[in-house]
């Protein structure tokens, strides 16, 4: 079953692992990312992050990204969750797990869920700093990342 | 009211929406502006109604778009009932 879940509150990583894991007595092998709330970016010291979602569109985008990554690797099934609102420099942001019969296409699938969902979901981060809040720019790096899935198939 | 409402639901989201200063609105659609209608016509519509900075703003080449959470371009037909949303580059993750 695939989940995928944007959310105000936190969410336990290990809970969220063993859901996965039990989802299949196939799944031989489990990949997950976590993303934290850096607090360095472009030399400002960041106070907090806002977080914006297009709720109905964000979640119908994940999905799309899921099937398209199980389209290309072996998935028994996958989580995404993904927070919104306000968070802090350290809090966690994002959470993808990915379950295969195999390592292999559990590290490239959730490699490709991640990059892809930070260049498509629409999710927008709004930075507080010291010098005062500033949405944020797409990352050239993000895109060009993202890009380079398509060149590698 | 009209008899027969022909209305769009237009988001805005992110700097946008503060730019803008609205983040959900309906627009009810003249029966003669009906035939056709493009997203390019709703933009010329909104700065009609409120102002040219939304057509500064919304025509914008970064500005992204989607009608009935599909992405979509400038030039895509709109519809009753139908929600357009415009918004920035995405920045999740």
């Amino acid at each position: 079953m695939i989940r995928v879940i944007v959310q105000k509150d936190d969410f336990d990583v290990g809970i969220e692992a063993k859901i996965l894991s039990q989802q299949s007595v196939r799944i031989g092998g489990m990949c997950t990312f976590v993303g934290l709330v850096r607090d360095l970016n472009e030399d400002d010291d960041i106070t907090g992050l806002y977080l914006e979602h297009y709720p109905g569109m964000t979640e119908k985008q994940i999905h799309e990204i899921i099937m398209e990554a199980s389209g290309r690797w072996q998935v028994i099934t996958a989580t995404v969750i993904h927070r919104v609102g306000q968070l802090t420099p350290g809090e966690q942001i994002v959470y993808v797990g990915v379950a295969s019969e195999h390592r292999a296409d559990a590290f490239d699938a959730c490699e490709y869920i991640i990059d892809y969902l930070k260049t498509r979901a629409t999710f927008w981060k709004k930075e507080t700093t010291t010098l005062g809040d500033r949405w944020l720019e797409t990352r050239q790096s993000d895109i060009d990342t993202a890009g380079a899935w398509v060149k590698k198939s | 009211m009209n008899q027969v409402g022909y209305t769009i639901k237009v988001l805005l989201f992110a700097s946008l929406r503060e730019k803008l200063g609205e983040s959900e609105l309906y627009l009810d659609i003249a029966e003669g502006d009906r035939d056709g209608l493009r997203i390019t016509d709703v933009i010329r519509l909104l700065a009609v109604s409120r102002g040219a900075v939304w057509d500064d703003t919304l025509t914008n080449s970064k500005v992204l778009m989607a009608i009935n959470h599909t992405m979509v371009d400038a030039q895509h037909s709109v519809s009753a009932d139908d929600e357009l949303a415009f918004y920035p580059p995405v920045t999740g993750g």
